[in-house]
């Protein structure tokens, strides 16, 4: 049975996944303010889905290695830390959750569809932590937070769907990108 | 040898930024909330925080307006006043965190022995957002001058967007990572620092300060419980 590798990473990898999560950060930033202070539970997800599944990709496709996307949610974390704190452990959390279970399941990042999971689904596990941290810091309730369950049902499976539709069109740009022998 | 500064600790700043936007948003519901900001303001402008106060004041005023405004649409009076207050609750939070300078804050995470991929990794991603919004600016630009409308095609609009994006990423991450190497960084060895982040006495009147408030406040809100 095959297992899960980790390999080193070099300075060239790093500076490659921090320059993607600046790229990243970049793309979301005009929806991010708008949607930072919504109550409702997934619409935050549901706004960053597709930038997120879109850059962060191209990230894995370029560094294959594992814990990839961890290092990515690790960048992105850190300088949300600086905005909104609570955003850190959301980043941190969801990325290791994604990343995780596309290791679990697909083994290495050599399989597409584990890049797919992986960066589709990393703002979709952002839900569970905001639930969590709406609970702890804020006081308020799950039935709270989810308001309307029909639009909640909405937003998540939503921020699943344009996470993956995300992480679709970051793979056809690498394929193209690939096919030019840039990546 | 440590400089000479207005700044408070970078940690210190980052922790109590924290708090500050933690407790902020318990305290969003409580009739003394305004009590709590002014306090915190008045402390800041103690310390010599006023330019990133007045320089953050504008965008406050301005998203907590939009956030109050959206919240209209499906909640109540009360429901608007706490979307304001929050954005209030992150403003204060952020004068703390804006402080901060990227490079004391990655000198103070080496002398606290943080691995050297997270805070050469931070300072890449800080200082090239503000390389990359210039980048995107320039591609959307060609794209405009080449009659590419988002509206009429977005498939070659998208194209046209993302693929020379990803390519400028591709270049300055590797012109930047040799860069690194010739220059000794590596992921495997520590490095040094020219300049010491130390703790100073004005840290501590301020931690003291700060953390006595704070102490009062969170015995304000227990009180009633």
């Amino acid at each position: 049975m095959k297992k899960i590798e980790f390999k080193a990473f070099t300075i060239k990898d790093i500076v490659f996944l921090a320059v993607i999560t600046a790229v990243t950060l970049l793309a979301s930033g005009p929806i991010a303010p708008l949607v930072m202070t919504v109550t409702k539970l997934g619409a935050q997800a549901f706004a960053m889905a597709l930038p997120f599944a879109l850059f962060t990709s191209i990230g894995l496709r370029k560094v294959e290695k594992s814990g990839s996307l961890t290092i990515i949610g690790i960048f992105s974390g850190l300088v949300l830390l600086l905005m909104a704190p609570v955003m850190f452990f959301n980043q941190l959390i969801a990325s290791l959750l994604s990343e995780s279970l596309a290791l679990i399941l697909f083994k290495s990042y050599e399989n597409k569809k584990a890049i797919l999971f992986s960066a589709g689904l990393f703002s979709f596990f952002t839900i569970p932590t905001t639930a969590v941290v709406n609970i702890l810091a804020k006081g308020r309730t799950i039935t709270e937070q989810v308001g309307n369950p029909i639009t909640f049902i909405l937003f998540v499976l939503g921020a699943a769907a344009l996470g993956l539709l995300g992480a679709f069109i970051g793979n056809k740009i690498s394929n193209e990108l690939a096919k030019a022998g840039k990546l | 040898m440590c400089k000479e500064s207005h700044a408070i600790h970078p940690i210190l700043s980052l922790v109590y930024s924290l708090l500050l936007f933690v407790m902020g948003l318990l305290f969003v519901k409580q009739v003394w909330f305004w009590l709590y900001l002014i306090t915190f303001l008045i402390l800041f402008l103690l310390f010599r925080f006023e330019k990133i106060i007045i320089k953050t004041i504008p965008f406050i005023l301005i998203f907590g307006l939009i956030m109050a405004g959206l919240t209209i649409i499906n909640g109540n009076k009360s429901d608007v006043l706490y979307a304001f207050y929050r954005v209030l609750a992150l403003g204060l939070a952020s004068i703390l965190s804006i402080s901060i300078k990227p490079i004391n804050l990655v000198r103070a995470f080496n002398q606290l022995n943080i691995p050297r991929w997270i805070s050469l990794g931070l300072l890449i991603v800080i200082r090239f957002i503000q390389i990359f919004r210039e980048e995107m600016r320039q591609i959307r630009q060609a794209i405009t001058l080449r009659g590419i409308r988002f509206i009429e095609t977005p498939i070659l609009w998208g194209r046209a967007f993302f693929i020379p994006l990803i390519i400028r990423v591709l270049s300055i991450s590797e012109g930047l990572a040799i860069s690194l190497e010739t220059r000794g960084f590596s992921t495997e060895v520590d490095g040094s620092s020219f300049e010491i982040i130390c703790f100073k006495r004005r840290d501590l009147v301020f931690s003291c300060i700060f953390i006595a408030c704070l102490t009062f406040y969170i015995y304000l809100f227990f009180r009633r419980f």
